[in-house]
Parts: C-alpha cells; sequence; structure tokens
C-alpha cells in the first residue's frame, strides 16, 4: 500500500498540514483518524471546515481507517494524521501500521518532557515510540517539509546522554 | 456609552503582541486588546483562560483575532466561540485589521463594526 504521509501531530489538522505538507506533496486528501473527534459532530465539522475546498477530507475512528488500509485504497496523494503513537500501536495490533511515520509535533502539556522544539512527549509515550521502533517501524521527526530530518530513534537517545 | 466589548488576539509566535503594538502606533485605541502566543502557553490554556474571562466579565460582544484561518489558533478560537453568536471569529489578521477595529469601535455597531473591519483588513492587501 502506497501511502503519501502519515504523521503523528496532536493538532491534527492545521496550517502545517494543510498549507505546509499538502501543499508541498499536492495531496488530494487529508484523513483524520481519532476516536474522540469522530463521536463529536461539532468537533468533526470544524476540522472538515478548515480543509481546501479542492482537497476530500474525512474523520475515522481507528477501526475504520484500519478496514480502509486493509482494502489497498489508493492513499498515493493521502495525508492521515493521528494525534499520539499510543493510537499507532492501536493500527498495528490491527495489523495495518505504516512502513514509515512522520513524527510531526507533539506539543507541551503536564507531564511531557522536550525533545525537540516540537515534540514534547510524556513517558507513555516515550516508550510507546520505544516498542514501535522495536518493532521495525521507521519514525522520523520532522514538522514541516524542508525541515532537517531526525530520526526518532536518535532523538531518544540523545536525550537520555 | 462605553461599550461592553472584549477582544483578544491568538496567533503563532510572539505576533499577537507585535501586531498589537504597530497598530496602536498607529491610533491611540479606545479599547482594550488582550494577546496570546501559542509559542508562551498551550493552546488549551489560552482557551480556557479567555472562556474564563468571558464567563467572568459577561461581555455583550466578543472579538477574536487569529492570523491564519485554518491554522491551530483558528481552530482554538473556534472551540471558544462554538455555538455563541455574540462571539465573533476574524481570520487572516494584518496591521490594517487591527487599526480598523480600534478606528471604528465606538463609532459603528456590532455587525456593521465587523463587516467594516473585514472589508479594510481585504482592503490593505494590494500587489502592484
Amino acid at each position: 500500500m502506497t501511502l503519501q504521509l502519515f504523521r503523528i501531530d496532536d493538532r491534527l489538522i492545521h496550517g502545517q498540514v494543510v498549507i505546509g505538507w499538502a501543499n508541498y506533496l499536492n495531496s488530494q486528501q487529508i484523513i483524520l483518524c481519532d476516536d474522540s473527534v469522530c463521536s463529536n459532530e461539532w468537533e468533526r465539522e470544524l476540522y472538515l471546515s478548515v480543509v481546501p475546498k479542492q482537497m476530500d477530507a474525512q474523520v475515522l475512528t481507528i477501526n475504520q481507517l484500519s478496514e480502509l488500509m486493509r482494502t489497498g485504497s489508493d492513499l498515493s496523494r493521502t495525508i492521515i494524521v493521528i494525534n499520539s503513537p499510543l493510537v499507532l500501536e492501536k493500527l498495528e495490533t490491527l495489523g495495518v501500521a505504516p512502513v514509515e511515520v512522520n513524527v510531526g509535533g507533539i506539543h507541551y502539556k503536564e507531564g511531557r518532557e522536550q525533545y525537540l522544539s516540537y515534540l514534547y512527549l510524556s513517558p507513555e509515550e516515550v516508550e510507546s515510540f520505544k516498542r514501535l521502533i522495536e518493532h521495525g517501524l521507521i519514525l522520523n521527526c520532522q514538522d514541516v517539509p524542508g525541515a532537517k530530518v531526525r530520526p526518532l530513534k536518535s532523538v531518544l537517545l540523545e536525550k537520555k546522554h | 456609552m462605553t461599550k461592553n466589548y472584549l477582544g483578544f488576539v491568538i496567533t503563532h509566535g510572539s505576533l499577537a503582541c507585535s501586531i498589537k503594538e504597530v497598530a496602536e502606533k498607529l491610533i491611540k485605541p479606545k479599547t482594550e486588546l488582550r494577546c496570546y502566543s501559542n509559542s508562551v502557553q498551550v493552546l488549551e490554556e489560552i482557551e480556557e483562560e479567555i472562556q474564563k474571562q468571558i464567563a467572568a466579565e459577561n461581555p455583550d460582544k466578543v472579538a477574536i483575532f487569529v492570523d491564519l484561518v485554518g491554522g491551530s489558533c483558528w481552530i482554538s478560537a473556534n472551540r471558544i466561540k462554538r455555538d455563541n453568536e455574540h462571539i465573533a471569529v476574524l481570520g487572516g489578521l494584518n496591521v490594517p485589521m487591527l487599526v480598523s477595529y480600534f478606528m471604528n469601535y465606538e463609532r459603528l455597531e456590532w455587525q456593521a463594526l465587523l463587516e467594516k473591519v473585514t472589508a479594510d483588513a481585504q482592503k490593505g492587501i494590494v500587489c502592484r
């Protein structure tokens, strides 16, 4: 399955995704995968309203996304956005994790430590990322197109020292 | 009679306070704008703070200016607005937008003020 960009970003759909990545990659579709947003009609409509009219957009649950990925749909011009490595682990359990993942932004909140200017992680998130790395997923940190790509594995290692 | 309106600016980086300062150098404002930066505070905190102020001060109208339509500040401002018709979110912030808000704040009624501010912001974009 060819997937244009699979991104972890706790702000989900916002300027970096719509103006940055979607323009740069000439994407046709954005899929937001989040059970909580999906169950809240108001939030769902809010996120869909910020996607430019020329693009398709949908909000899916984790189960719905796993179904879509399993059917082998053409996602070669699609950006998928999730907000946490824990969602990625759930997708992995369902047997549909992508090979390569863009770690685009997890922002500060209490209980998280800084790893990069746009990457703050809680101990639970660090452990989750470590498991994903161990399972062979390629996780690269890059907030916007053109920015330096940093393998998450080295970012986590550097923080240790 | 003094208007009971509240105004907020939420932007990426340090733009909010800087653009407010620039506009205030061009016209002495008759109303205060409270600025918030997503690089200083997390957006959830900003949302909560503004909601508390709105609840405590019970303004007739609220204007929230944000820099980028569709950006994370826009999303937060719309969460604050939700279904409240007395709150307006104005995206695409520029200096003429704020100058117009300051200039017309006392003179115009709410709806006319919003229309004037939006039109002046758009008129401020020129390419030659």
